[in-house]
């Protein structure tokens, strides 16, 4: 199965990367060969430098059934063209990303006759995210598995916090929860028992919902309920953002630079209060009460700013602040120094067409700290190799670890004796080197019996010394 | 620099390098020979240094070969693989000097062809054997090979490719490295057998047959007579072999392509029609001026001259002729030629014919440019444009290949060898063809030059094979700054 991706920006650059790791053929295509030489030097990727619009680089590459599109390029109307050329010219599936509201729109009831089978908005999925963070005061990144029945939620840990400096299986804690992951100055850490947690960690816990609110009070941190959120710039994620939060009975307030845009916002979200100001300006944050906003999220186009007004924010008094960065590499330091939580539109995307194309057992991925790690849930194929054995004698890889087993309705915490049955819904944590180990224990091994040899080459050698 | 990654890949190269040799055990075995114990040795040797280092050292980070690594583990492996494959030569006792085994060696595998041996014929079978399997395993790329065992090295592989691949820009054939490494190798090893198997049919022993294709496909030279092809005095195998050399000096995408129905691909390539027009071209030109010298016999005389032509474009260095006793037109020819090569991405060396294509336009729009000052004229091949890093790229690989090839003439003089011998010695091991004219002439060999001289051309021959950049880096005191 070959990937095509069109379009090597920063959700492009992202699918690439994830994807040619994850041993599939990626071939990129962009125009610019200064952005294609990045590519080039650090994926094992085919790079193709062509105007992606025309047709005659699918007639190249000689498209056939199993093949999938991924356009995206920086313009909606291009990356539709790209996906009709694409599957007139037999392409299997196609993606594109849609980023026009008024698109986005229509474009639901069209899709099939364009010829997309999915369309991802960067924007909207973006909005999600954030709407769903907010539903869950204490944490900073939550995501859902089996439907919402386990949770997966980042808790940034303070000085005051009771866990601080202590060690993991010294913890007595309230709830059935398991902690997956600690992120120390943007290292993620796989603990076992004799790992400590230190203030300005950030940790992943996973477990059923009511627990994980037991776990929140219990460390002096209980859910609140979100009830007025100021958002600051007005761009196309504040549109859906607060359309969102309106929906669900939110009181949002809004605040755009530009006196045009306001004018339009006030037109399509009625029920937000629309303030044209500087958002930089002290001041005015203060006269619309900043301090007593349930949550205050930074939305600009520019990174910086929104992390200093988010700092800004939290410092006068808004309880809960989240910043959009939109380059990766910002990531990791951005949650250290205070911001609640970052948002960062290119994994999103990127992780939702991950979700897409591996699609088979994998029923949702998600991808933490600019891609370092993944959080998938998966279900076990009857003949994998997983199955029925005490996850102990698995021979599971140390840098991932199994946070859930969902049985029908019941949700296990696993320890070592317990075994993964067939069918059953396994939620994962992994650092990236180890997504492909993890994944092959669960999947059918019928079929890679035959490259056995072959398997042992790609699981075992290499891997990194830390 | 990661230390750690770069004697891991040397480790695993040692390790390729011993069950290469496994198979010249068994020729000696099934020959019976004295030469076993000296494979026997070998192996274990080269084993015992590669296993350990594989297995101790580990990478600091896995994510990157940086392009430093990359041309360290390519330089040093060669230069590694040459010293553990002259182990068979000194242990069985064929060279009385370490020089001389190594010389051979990595005349092998750069796929020169030189040979420092005055009388081939009376060698054991084993020895001979892996003389020419050197060719075989050089030709491609003993790190290409490497390269398709270490799937997960992703994306850092690229630097290594890039570094032994020939030719200015390599082209993947398909997403991912190894499985181009893999796809490249099915092609070499399809020609091989069909190679072997045309001998074989044509009725030449099956020994001789195995090492001639080797010393073929790999445009490598290495012959177990000592009168090279022309001891046969059989058409047939001539032009076998003339077909086999041309088409190996063609780029192994293309053969990839063919395989695949593609002929399109073949008129479309525009170095290959210049490939194909330079040979024609000579093949005529010889033609005409050696008409004479063999009793104006045409059939004759195009057979000579072809497989000569064929044999010097392609880097191999097989002759059925001496053809130091040519006219000096047709050796000025065949001297130019040496310059030439084979194509990019073929197994052939030298300079390469695209890169002379791309300097003939750039010469071509220096003058236009003359004409009209201001015009903006971009440069293409096979309707694609050149950038112009490339195109610089390009002209500093000629201008660096005329200097070295000047100041190891130079050197070579030194050594009292007379002019015609010593430029065309260095042009024969920069270009990895084998023999040149006069005292090293296809019907001599390199067995009385000094110790310096040797040393000298296998510095030249892995410079050579290696593209020049790739070896002249590690020599840049700034490479070795933190």
């Amino acid at each position: 199965m070959r990937i095509i991706i069109i379009g090597a920006g920063k959700v492009g650059y992202q699918l690439a990367e994830t994807l040619s790791k994850d041993l599939y053929d990626v071939i990129v295509v962009d125009r610019d060969e200064q952005v294609l030489k990045k590519v080039q030097d650090h994926l094992d990727v085919l790079t193709i430098q062509s105007n992606g619009f025309s047709s005659q680089i699918f007639n190249d590459i000689g498209l056939n059934k199993q093949d999938i599109v991924i356009a995206v390029t920086g313009s909606d109307e291009g990356n539709m063209l790209i996906c009709m050329a694409a599957k007139r010219l037999g392409a299997g599936k196609t993606v594109a990303r849609i980023r026009n509201p008024e698109y986005a729109r229509d474009i639901v009831d069209t899709q099939e006759r364009l010829s997309i089978d999915y369309i991802i908005n960067p924007e909207l999925s973006t909005a999600n995210e954030i709407s769903q963070i907010l539903s869950s005061s204490p944490a900073g990144q939550i995501e859902d598995f089996a439907k919402g029945k386990v949770q997966m939620v980042a808790i940034p840990i303070d000085e005051t916090n009771p866990l601080v400096n202590k060690l993991i299986k010294d913890l007595n804690y309230a709830g059935n929860i398991l902690i997956v992951a600690i992120v120390r100055r943007g290292n993620i850490i796989i603990p076992k028992g004799h790992d400590e947690i230190h203030a300005n960690d950030t940790i992943y816990i996973t477990g059923q919902k009511a627990d994980i609110i037991k776990f929140c009070s219990s460390i002096g941190k209980p859910p609140k309920k979100v009830n007025n959120v100021m958002i600051l710039g007005g761009g196309k994620n504040t549109y859906y953002l607060a359309k969102r939060l309106l929906y669900l009975g939110v009181s949002v307030k809004i605040i755009e630079q530009d006196l045009e845009r306001c004018k339009e916002l006030s037109e399509i979200l009625p029920n937000a209060l629309i303030i044209h100001g500087d958002g930089t300006d002290v001041d005015l944050l203060k006269s619309e009460n900043v301090e007593s906003m349930d949550a205050f999220i930074a939305l600009t186009g520019v990174d910086e700013e929104n992390v200093l007004i988010a700092l800004l924010a939290k410092q006068l008094g808004a309880s809960k602040v989240i910043a959009k960065v939109s380059r990766t590499n910002y990531i990791s330091i951005v949650e250290t120094i205070g911001v609640d939580a970052v948002v960062t539109p290119s994994m999103i995307t990127a992780a939702e067409i991950l979700r897409f194309i591996q699609g088979g057992n994998i029923l949702s991925l998600f991808l933490i700290m600019g891609g370092q790690a993944e959080s998938m849930e998966l279900i076990a194929h009857p003949n994998s190799i997983g199955v029925n054995v005490p996850i102990k004698n698995l021979n599971f890889p140390k840098e991932a670890i199994i946070c859930a087993i969902v049985r029908s309705d019941q949700v296990i915490v696993p320890h070592g004796s317990d075994v993964v049955k067939p069918n059953d819904r396994v939620i994962i944590f992994s650092k990236s080197s180890e997504v492909t180990k993890v994944k092959n224990l669960f999947n059918d091994s019928q079929g890679d019996k035959k490259h056995g040899f072959w398997n042992y080459f790609k699981g075992t050698r290499f891997t990194p010394a830390n | 620099m990661d230390f750690g990654i770069i004697l891991k890949v040397l480790g695993l190269l040692l390790l390729i390098e011993s069950a290469f040799m496994i198979p010249s055990l068994g020729i000696s075995m099934y020959y019976g020979e004295h030469d076993i114990t000296a494979f026997v040795l070998s192996i274990v040797i080269t084993a015992a240094v590669g296993l350990p280092a594989f297995f101790f050292f580990k990478p600091k980070k896995m994510e990157s070969i940086s392009y430093k690594e990359g041309f360290m583990i390519v330089g040093l492996g060669w230069i590694l693989a040459s010293a553990f494959g002259a182990l068979p030569f000194m242990i069985s006792g064929v060279c009385d000097s370490f020089i001389d085994a190594y010389f051979e060696t990595v005349s092998g595998f750069t796929t020169t062809g030189a040979s420092i041996f005055r009388e081939v014929e009376s060698l054991p079978h084993g020895i001979l054997f892996w003389r020419s399997f050197t060719h075989w395993l050089g030709g491609m790329g003993i790190l290409v090979f490497t390269l398709a065992l270490l799937p997960t090295m992703g994306a850092s592989t690229i630097q290594i490719y890039k570094a032994e691949s020939p030719g200015p820009s390599p082209d993947k054939l398909a997403p991912k490295l190894g499985q181009t490494a893999k796809l490249l190798y099915g092609v070499y090893v399809i020609i091989t057998v069909v190679m072997v198997v045309a001998l074989f049919i044509a009725g030449m022993p099956i020994f001789d047959a195995v090492t001639h294709t080797f010393g073929t496909v790999g445009t490598g030279g290495f012959s177990v007579r000592n009168l090279s092809i022309g001891a046969y005095q059989n058409a047939l195998y001539d032009w076998i072999i003339a077909f086999f050399m041309f088409i190996c000096a063609i780029n192994f995408s293309l053969h990839y392509e063919i395989l695949h129905g593609n002929f399109k691909a073949l008129i479309k390539d525009s170095e290959f029609r210049f490939y194909i027009g330079i040979v024609l071209t000579s093949i005529i030109l010889v033609t005409i001026n050696i008409y004479p010298l063999f009793d104006y016999n045409l059939r004759e005389s195009i057979r000579q001259s072809a497989f000569q032509v064929a044999s010097v474009i392609s880097t191999t260095g097989y002759a059925t002729v001496d053809y130091n006793t040519w006219p000096d037109f047709s050796r000025m020819i065949l001297l130019l030629l040496m310059f030439f090569g084979g194509c990019a991405g073929s197994t052939g060396g030298g300079i390469k014919h695209i890169r002379i294509l791309v300097i003939l336009k750039m010469i071509r729009r220096e003058l236009y440019k003359l004409i009209h000052p201001h015009a903006v004229i971009s440069i293409r091949v096979g309707g694609k444009p050149v950038s112009e890093d490339l195109l610089q790229n390009i002209v500093g690989f000629v201008l660096l290949y005329l200097i070295i090839f000047t100041t190891a003439s130079l050197s070579l003089l030194t050594q009292g060898l007379d002019i015609m011998s010593s430029v065309s010695a260095v042009v024969s091991a920069l270009s990895n063809i084998g023999p040149g004219f006069g005292l090293v002439g296809p019907a001599s060999n390199y067995a009385d030059l000094t110790g310096i001289s040797k040393i000298i051309l296998i510095a030249c021959m892995l410079i050579g094979r290696l593209e020049i950049y790739t070896l002249i880096v590690l020599f840049v005191p700034t490479f070795w700054k933190r």
